[in-house]
């Protein structure tokens, strides 16, 4: 076991061994093993105030201190697979489940706050946003719910397919669906604001939005999206392959891993290619994370690769899992003053 | 060409079939009305039914093939195989569209486009059609209109067939890339999927992972669903809860559609085997290995894709079995305890095609690997002591043939073809 030291930067990673990995970020070293979970890990961590959360196909929700890999506590009320990805705001962590409930949870003491149902699987990940908690459920439907009291604010049901993640930027609510649309909702009201039909296959992974654009990934293509009027504003064409990982954009950047197993960086403005790392032999589902210039994706062969922002080039590779990781790291860097923020947030704040 | 080799040709077929199935454009003639021929009125999901026993006896005088009746042309080849629900054939094409085609006037009704290639076939319920695609997704549409009624993903393409029971829609799928379904024996192993959807809301009700794709179609029978597993291993769940009631393991990839008759579950596998299984218990009761069939001295490397039809205690299968040159074979085998009646041979160079019996008489289709002017794929229509009774032949250097499964209804075959088109045999 390696301890972590103030500069150090941890990535945490869940793989369908079960195992939630603790791993030093920069040299690829595993810090620690968090191994309860009976049943695959396909939610994706999320660390707030020195803690990870993190959802297991078991059915339970953990929170494991992000120090020393040890359980903090579990919620056990889901009656079916956690694969939705915990949100936390507010001291509340908020989760899907496919018992198709949404959970509020205490984050300091894994009680239960509220629940809501849904009509079907809840496998996607809430988004909070100015006290409104975003979800889309395998029933078809967006749902807003009052973050305090668990009720219902709107429901978006326009799609005829299960809905991914929603993303919130701006006044409006990015979603995707299996019926092969792109949504743009009105935050406040529920209401459709454009529709976005040319992916070829079903979207599976909240659409990223940056700058005024979303991008998308689908069946055989990467989509940038004018965000106000739903536009294509460019595509690349991935023959024989697809994109079920949400892509993650970083100073005018995208990363995108693709089921063939490789991670693209793409220039945002132009969909014009920067590298290419093709490493993986085996699909990438799950979003990239980037930090401190380097690029953290995991791959269907059990391998978090930690690959130059810059270069795509290979820094090091993290092979214990022994099975796919079929979700995004999130970094925490202990240099930070609060400690775990995840990356995406920590890089917008600094 | 190994075995191996093979099933790589068999999954290429989208590639090899571009250059020389190109299909003309849409055409078709009227048919003429349904007639008190026997067999049944109506052919609502792959392999007739639920259980995919194909079995139909009647009183009337044997069938007998005229001529092609009509024909429709898609824009790519048809591999999927049509299912006809009052008055309307559909089937799925290579051109990513699923065609509603009045067998009244010979025209299409609708057309639906989905985001890839169809391989499997549709099946219709209480006017709703589903059916998946290479696109990953399963859509159900409303049967008169074609409208969207929902559509739900799956994380790998969909090769299976839906089967409809209960209000649930029991389908399999594939890894997750066409690539990965070709070199999937060279590609880090990925696993397959059966799902259970709600049929009315498209809301998943469970899915089960198996050790790898899922194409074969489920078999529905009294609670029970029974699929294969290219993890070599059928499966028996448990229709409402998605619990495995048995498991067994055969000796290779089971593309092949379960067919249950009698109290048994019958199916083939990549390895030439064609296993009997206690439908209750599981228990194996026997198995036919076409490799060390009753007339030939040597190992052969016989790979069987295709369904069974088990009728009046005979089990029939298709096969490819490489030789010198790869050719198809008809196998009959003893239902009561697995051991070979009779084989003949060939039919082109494969019997992906499953066949049907009607008033005793086989009916399947046979394709090419490619474009060759060596063998004849056809439609063909055999006695049960394996007598040919007559056949539809095409030109092999041009048509790679049948790789769809006859249905017939109201004394009328219907097939896809590799040219584009679904042919109507005229049986009387």
């Amino acid at each position: 076991m390696v301890a972590l030291q103030p500069g150090d930067a941890a990535v945490y990673v869940g793989a369908n061994d079960g195992a939630l990995y603790a791993i030093d970020a920069r040299t690829g070293d595993r810090i620690w093993t968090f191994a309860e979970p009976s049943e695959p890990i396909t939610s994706s961590p999320r660390v707030s105030g020195g803690t990870v959360f993190v959802g297991a196909n078991d059915g339970n929700l953990y929170a494991v201190d992000a120090t020393t890999g040890e359980r903090r506590w579990e919620f056990t009320d889901p009656s079916k697979p956690v694969t939705s990805s915990p949100m936390v705001s507010g001291g509340a962590v908020y989760v899907g489940a496919d018992d198709g409930a949404v959970y509020a949870v205490d984050a300091r003491t894994g009680e239960r706050v509220w629940a809501t149902e849904a009509a079907g699987p809840v496998s996607s990940s809430p988004t909070v946003a100015d006290g409104t908690v975003y979800v889309g459920a395998d029933d078809r439907t967006v749902y807003a719910i009052d973050s305090e009291t668990g009720d219902r604010v709107w429901t978006f049901d326009e799609p005829v397919g299960p809905v991914t993640a929603p993303t919130v930027a701006g006044n409006a609510v990015f979603v995707g669906s299996d019926d092969r649309n792109v949504y743009a909702v009105d935050a406040g009201t529920g209401e459709r604001v454009w529709t976005f039909e040319e992916p070829a296959g079903p979207v599976f992974s909240a659409p990223e939005v940056a700058e005024g654009t979303v991008f998308v990934g689908s069946w055989e293509a990467l989509f940038a999206i004018d965000a106000g009027t739903g536009d294509a504003e460019w595509s690349i064409d991935l023959p024989t392959t697809g994109i079920d990982a949400s892509p993650t954009v970083v100073d005018g950047v995208v990363y995108v891993g693709s089921l063939d197993g490789a991670l693209r960086a793409v220039e945002a403005a132009t969909g014009s290619e920067n590298w290419i790392f093709n490493e993986p032999p085996g699909w990438i589902v799950a979003a990239a994370t980037a930090f401190d210039g380097t690029v953290y994706v995991g791959a269907g062969d059990g391998t978090l690769y930690a690959v130059g922002m810059e270069t795509g080039e290979r820094r090091w590779a993290f092979d214990e899992p022994s099975a796919g990781i079929a979700t995004a790291p999130t970094v925490v860097s202990f240099q930070q003053d609060v400690p775990g923020t995840d990356a995406r947030e920590a890089l917008e704040y600094r | 060409m190994n075995r191996r080799q093979l099933l790589r040709a068999c999954g290429t077929v989208a590639v090899l079939g571009a250059a020389g199935c190109n299909a003309p454009g849409r055409e078709a003639t009227r048919r003429v009305g349904r007639r008190d021929t026997g067999g049944p009125r109506n052919w609502p999901m792959f392999l007739h039914g639920r259980t995919n026993r194909r079995c139909f006896p009647t009183d009337h005088d044997v069938l007998e093939r005229s001529a092609i009746d009509w024909s429709y042309g898609t824009d790519d080849a048809i591999w999927s195989s049509p299912v006809l629900a009052d008055g309307t054939l559909y089937v799925g094409s290579y051109d990513g569209h699923l065609y509603a085609i009045s067998l009244e006037t010979g025209d299409a009704r609708w057309r639906y486009r989905t985001g890839d290639r169809i391989d499997g076939s549709p099946a219709v319920a209480d006017g709703t059609v589903y059916v998946g695609s290479h696109d990953r997704n399963v859509y159900a549409l409303d049967a008169e209109t074609g409208e969207e009624r929902w559509i739900f993903g799956t994380k790998g393409i969909v090769r299976s067939s839906p089967t409809v029971g209960d209000g649930t829609v029991f389908i399999g799928s594939h890894c997750r890339t066409e690539e990965c379904s070709v070199f999937y024996d060279v590609r880090w192993p990925e696993r397959g999927y059966v799902h259970a959807i709600d049929a009315d809301t498209g809301v998943p009700e469970w899915r089960y992972e198996t050790g790898d794709g899922v194409l074969s179609t489920p078999a529905v029978r009294d609670g029970t669903v029974y699929v294969g597993s290219s993890d070599d291993t059928l499966y028996a769940f448990d229709a409402a809860s998605g619990k495995p009631r048995w498991t067994y393991e055969t000796g290779g990839s089971i593309m092949s559609s379960p067919v249950v008759a009698d109290g048994r579950v019958h199916v083939g596998n990549v390895a030439g085997e064609v296993h009997a299984i206690d439908a209750q218990t599981g228990d194996g009761l026997w198995t036919f290995d076409a490799n060390r069939g009753f007339d030939s001295a040597i190992d052969l490397s016989v790979v069987v894709t295709g369904s069974p039809a088990v009728c009046d205690g005979t089990v029939y299968v298709g096969a490819m079995v490489p030789d010198e040159t790869v050719y198809g074979k008809l196998y009959a085998i003893s239902a009561s305890d697995g051991t070979g009646k009779w084989s003949t041979s060939p039919f082109a160079q494969a019997i992906g095609s499953s066949p049907v019996v009607v008033n005793g008489v086989l009916y399947f289709g046979a394709h090419t690997f490619g474009p060759t002017q060596d063998v004849s794929p056809g439609v063909f229509a055999v006695d049960e002591d394996g007598t040919e009774r007559w056949s539809y032949t095409v030109d092999g250097a041009e048509h790679r043939g049948f790789g769809s499964s006859p249905a017939v209804v109201d004394g009328t075959l219907y097939i896809g073809s590799t040219d584009g088109h679904v042919h109507a045999f005229d049986l009387e």
